[in-house]
């Protein structure tokens, strides 16, 4: 329970992300602060320059960290670097020793350190993405809370604890409530900020709720329940609470509506129908790059705190995801009809769409049910087959950043140059610059799953998974699904190369933001190619549970 | 690796270069692009480096020997395998048999043929022809790939490039609404947003990904089925061989026992029982629907006539020779091997949608006798197409009823099927020439539509000749390609399936008379007074099209290299359906 020195190298990632946050904002204090473009322009470069250093660091070291690519053998001599890197992946989970969670309420298991991977990536490129925009107000203000929202993303990928999970969530929404609505005379990110707060300040409400209830629930059964053979003293840890829900036996209706709302809670930011109608308006309005990252990491950020506390703390109610209405189906049977329901509306909603941003938020939605259903795969009998789902899980969500980050990233150049993220201001963008047509094209078919692009590999992979929880029906809606889909990204790459421009002039195509895109073209196709190298990564995350249930 | 199996001699991995030399070409245009060459450089190299995946294919098939045969089948040779993801046991596998290597050599042939037509494009030049390397490269890997996920790969990645042939160098509204006799006067600018070719474009992508949906749910089914027998595998010839009852190493039950036992598991028999005819028919459906769409097969014709038209010549050409043969190709190494039960239950179904198809397309060529001359065409490829759809009902039926002997009956399925792959290549280069001659046509007098032609003969004399030629070894008069094609196709199908081959004959009738009529409108008659200045045939064009008009009268007088090569694969095809019934 107590912080151990030790425990230091196991959350340097998220130490150092915060150190990251509060540099960049007290460096721009040291900048010149003047009146004139030059010196803002100077502020804006610095920030951005210190804040995708950082994360480029940080990334780095998190990578090395993980032992992906080198683990130090035992055999090793030990010299300076041996033993750094020793001490640095010496709390990291090695074959099957997955380390106790840090103070009971932070794992540092594969699946955190894949989030931070993740998170801190996606980070980076959308720092990338934003060097070349037109100056902030504040870079610094802006910069710290994008970094200060990506920690809390890592916080919400390894968060064992209610409250922890809690805090988590506040720490990465909050920043992201700013940024949202950070263009304060562009009406439209106002609404998208405010909108953005509101619908967040109540799913936070009902996700609270639904722990009040399981917590309510774990507790009183507490009295009865044989306290010694509970893996810790903390009442709120997922495990507690696992052993004391599996303690008190059938689950009583307190604890599904308790669950019930913590889904609810936790599905509005990852946008699935029911729960998705602030996302259109706030990917609409809010600042570009913003949007990128709100419907990437944040929603990443979502689905992993879905996959553990589901799986951790109710693996007694899986249920099965055919849905007979005559007894409750559990999570899988629920979520398998919200996948069902966000595949058909999200799809359809998506086709008379006129602004690209909103369309790519339909399309995200439409993801989102993609994505549900590797949670769905944990119904499926195999503890194999449950383990593929988490790996199909998180194939789609790393794919899913970078097309997405891609997608938006062109839109944002676009944009920048007419003005405008309707459909039309991508006309004739073919004609005006062809290499920008190329890469939006690469991503938008690999939203679209078109082979050989990591999009088809992930929804393939995905599929694949679910169709071992025998949800067959939810294989072939999502398979229809893609049809529709098909027809609006289409529309999307019929203006690009067919409509003819407003203007004849080549389109700028700022450095950074260039680079931004390529890495993320050429990641579309090196997973969809190669998916091997990350499979394999990915098949090392054990979530106990899953492994044990 | 088994018997069956066979890798290249020489330890060159000649099949890799040969399906990546396109690949490489594409990435050389990509680098003319950004060093900004001329044009007429990129013109000229592409068609150049074509020969290179040409040559390659000569090589390939000087060394392929059609006469080895192993365990039960052809032997598939020069084969690579390297395991690509194994998770899902996925192979980068390449290799090539008789079915494969004629359908490769089309694509070589007239990949050349094709480039060399877009040479009088002026738009966009070196996206087009890196755009066409692109199509050349997937089309190789659909027919060489034996993975059913590599294959797939290919499968949906052709139509990327397609789609972008269309949509980009398509032809323009104007032009589609003259070639209708439609009023001109509202056809707006070339660039009209809501013109016919993207229309054209965007049914033909989204109609061919549809019918795939099934194709690939059925793979993912079969690879748990597999996997719940203990053989997980996507490995095409493995399957083939499976489900037509060869031994497979590591595998103890069939195909069809795998489905059923997988079906049991999942808990579908309680609704759909234990019938494996239940299980073997569904897969079947979903593999043909996929493969009809692109054959072009009634009612799943829908897309083509449209997509040919409005496609430019290179596309059209490539669509027409090469594309629509991805359909009878899958339908020969899927179908009938995996599901050989099924083809034969459903053998009259498709009989008789391929008799629709080939009396409908014969009725579509005709009533476009003085209309679009390259929907003409499409329609006459929808006719051709039915009567290889007819030949793989013929080689699935069972034959019941006739009263002749088994032995009889296999020789006719032989003949059938060979008539088919012949057809298949046949058609494809008369097809092209034909797109060819029609894009010409329309350089000189500035019109597809037929009606606005007439009398050509006197002012172009070799053009006519050699449209009559190109217009006879589609039709199938003896001594050319065409000929050979269908009078195996007929004479095999006779045994098996005598009334719908008697019906289809109606088709050979209407279809030779919508040919004609063209002929008619184009070059006789009173000759067009715009039209007087016409030129004839350069030496140019004549040395374009001279190698198909070689190729299609040595195939009509010799066919044995192309009937050897095939013979392998129909023998070896039409043994599944005598364990069948044995």
């Amino acid at each position: 329970m107590s912080f151990l020195l030790t425990d230091i190298p196991r959350i340097l990632p998220e130490i150092l992300l915060l150190v990251l946050a509060l540099l960049i904002l007290g460096s721009d204090v040291f900048e010149r602060w003047a009146a004139d473009e030059q010196a803002a322009l100077e502020r804006h470069r610095a920030s951005a320059s210190l804040a995708a250093l950082g994360l480029g660091m940080i990334f780095a070291i998190t990578l090395l960290q993980s032992g992906y690519l080198y683990t130090v053998p035992d055999t090793a001599d030990s010299n300076y670097f041996t033993n750094l890197l020793r001490n640095l992946q010496s709390g990291i989970p090695r074959g099957s020793n997955v380390p106790l969670p840090v103070m009971d309420m932070f794992a540092t298991d594969h699946l955190t350190i894949i989030g931070r991977l993740l998170f801190t990536g996606a980070a980076f490129l959308i720092v990338l993405l934003t060097y070349d925009n037109p100056p902030l107000r504040n870079p610094g203000e802006f910069y710290s809370l994008l970094v200060l929202s990506t920690l809390g993303m890592c916080l919400m990928a390894g968060a064992t604890e209610l409250i922890m999970l809690f805090l988590a969530i506040e720490l990465t929404s909050i920043p992201l409530y700013v940024l949202a609505g950070y263009f304060r005379n562009d009406r439209q990110s106002v609404e998208a900020g405010m909108k953005y707060f509101l619908y967040g300040a109540f799913s936070s409400a009902l996700l609270l709720y639904g722990m009040s209830f399981v917590y309510g629930y774990a507790s009183s059964t507490a009295v009865a329940a044989d306290l010694t053979a509970l893996p810790t003293s903390v009442i709120t840890s997922f495990d507690t609470l696992r052993e004391l829900i599996a303690q008190a036996g059938e689950p009583a209706p307190i604890l599904l509506i308790g669950m019930l709302f913590m889904i609810a809670g936790i599905g509005y930011k990852i946008a699935i129908v029911p729960f998705h109608g602030w996302s259109p308006d706030v990917y609409q309005g809010a600042p570009t790059t913003m949007t990128a990252f709100i419907s990437t990491a944040s929603k990443a950020a979502g689905f992993f705190l879905l996959l553990r506390v589901l799986d951790t703390v109710f693996p007694n109610v899986v249920g099965n995801p055919i849905p007979v209405f005559d007894e409750f189906g559990g999570w899988t049977g629920m979520l398998a009809l919200l996948a069902a329901l966000t595949l058909i509306i999200a799809n359809l909603a998506a086709l008379p769409q006129t602004n690209a941003k909103r369309l790519l938020a339909y399309s995200g939605i439409a993801h989102a049910g993609f994505l549900l259903m590797g949670v769905i795969a944990q119904a499926a009998p195999f503890s194999t087959d449950r383990l593929n789902g988490v790996v199909a899980l998180l194939y789609y969500l790393v794919v899913y950043a970078v097309m997405n980050i891609g997608a938006f990233g062109v839109i944002a150049i676009v944009a920048q140059d007419t003005g405008s993220d309707e459909i039309t201001a991508l006309n004739g963008l073919a004609q005006r610059n062809l290499g920008l047509a190329a890469l939006f094209t690469v991503f938008v078919f690999a939203l679209a799953g078109i082979p050989p692009l990591a999009g088809f590999f992930a929804k393939f992979y995905i599929m694949l998974a679910v169709w071992q929880a025998n949800a067959i029906w939810l294989v072939v809606i999502a398979l229809i699904s893609t049809i529709p889909a098909l027809y609006y990204y289409l529309r999307l790459l019929r203006a690009v190369f067919m409509m003819p421009p407003d203007i004849s002039t080549p389109m700028p195509a700022p450095r950074w933001m260039m680079a931004s895109l390529v890495v993320s073209a050429v990641l579309v196709l090196v997973l969809g190619l190669f998916p091997a190298p990350l499979l394999d990564v990915l098949e090392q995350v054990q979530v106990q549970v899953i492994a044990g249930r | 690796m088994p018997d069956y199996l066979l890798a290249s001699p020489d330890g060159i991995a000649w099949l890799t270069l040969l399906l990546f030399s396109p690949l490489v070409g594409a990435a050389i245009v990509v680098v003319a692009m950004l060093t900004h060459q001329s044009d007429q450089l990129v013109k000229r190299g592409v068609v150049a480096w074509m020969f290179v995946p040409l040559g390659i294919a000569l090589y390939i098939w000087a060394g392929y020997d059609p006469t080895l045969v192993r365990d039960g089948q052809g032997v598939i040779q020069f084969v690579e395998r390297v395991p690509w993801i194994r998770t899902i046991q996925v192979d980068y596998f390449l290799g090539i048999d008789g079915l494969s290597l004629p359908m490769v050599l089309l694509t070589v042939v007239m990949a050349p043929i094709a480039a060399l037509s877009g040479f009088s494009l002026t738009k966009r030049v070196k996206e087009h022809f890196a755009v066409l390397l692109l199509l050349e490269w997937a089309l190789l890997g659909y027919f060489l790939a034996l993975d059913f996920f590599f294959f797939f790969i290919f499968w949906e990645f052709s139509l990327v490039p397609a789609f972008f042939l269309i949509l980009m160098w398509g032809r323009s509204n104007l032009e589609s609404k003259r070639a209708n006799g439609e009023s001109t006067r509202e056809a707006s600018s070339d660039d009209d947003p809501f013109s016919r070719r993207r229309h054209a474009a965007v049914i033909f992508f989204i109609y061919t990904m549809a019918g795939s949906l099934g194709l690939l749910l059925l793979f993912q089914f079969i690879y748990l089925a597999t996997k719940a027998g203990g053989f997980p595998t996507f490995d095409l010839i493995a399957l083939g061989r499976l489900g037509s009852g060869l031994p497979v190493a590591g595998a103890d039950l069939t195909l069809s026992e795998m489905f059923s036992a997988y079906a049991a598991q999942l808990g579908i028999t309680a609704m759909l029982g234990t019938d494996p005819l239940i299980y073997t028919g569904i897969a079947f459906w979903a593999i043909f629907i996929a493969f009809a769409i692109k054959l072009g097969v009634w009612p799943l014709h829908i897309w083509l006539p449209a997509a040919y038209s409005e496609a430019p010549t290179a596309a059209s050409i490539l669509l027409a020779a090469v594309m629509s043969k991805m359909g009878a190709y899958g339908m020969l190494r899927l179908l009938l091997p995996m599901v050989p039960d099924a083809a034969q239950y459903f053998a009259p179904v498709m009989a008789a949608l391929a008799l629709i198809g080939i009396v409908a397309g014969a009725g579509g060529a005709l009533a476009q006798a003085g209309g679009d001359i390259k929907r003409l065409i499409g329609y006459t490829s929808i006719n051709h197409m039915g009567y290889v759809m007819l030949a793989i009902a013929a080689a699935a039926a069972s034959g019941a009823g006739t009263q002749l002997s088994e032995a009889a009956l296999q020789t006719s399925r032989t003949i059938a099927l060979n008539g088919a792959v012949m057809q298949m290549v046949a058609h494809g280069l008369s097809t092209g020439a034909l797109f060819l001659l029609a894009a010409w046509l329309m350089q000189r007098g500035g019109s597809y539509r037929l009606g606005d032609y007439g009398g050509l003969r006197t002012a172009a004399p070799v053009f006519a000749g050699v449209f009559g030629a190109t217009m006879f070894a589609n039709l199938g008069l003896p001594g050319l390609a065409g000929f050979v094609g269908e009078f195996f196709i007929f004479r095999g199908a006779w045994a098996t399936l005598p009334l719908f081959t008697l019906c289809a004959t109606i088709g050979l009738v209407v279809t030779a008379l919508g040919l004609l009529l063209m002929q008619q409108q184009i070059f006789f008659g009173e000759l067009n007074p715009n039209l007087r200045n016409t030129s004839d045939l350069t030496p140019g064009e004549l040395g374009i099209i001279a190698p198909l008009l070689a190729l299609l009268l040595l195939l009509g007088i010799y066919p044995a290299p192309l009937l050897s090569l095939s013979n392998t694969v129909a023998t070896q095809v039409v043994q599944i359906f005598d364990r069948l019934l044995a």
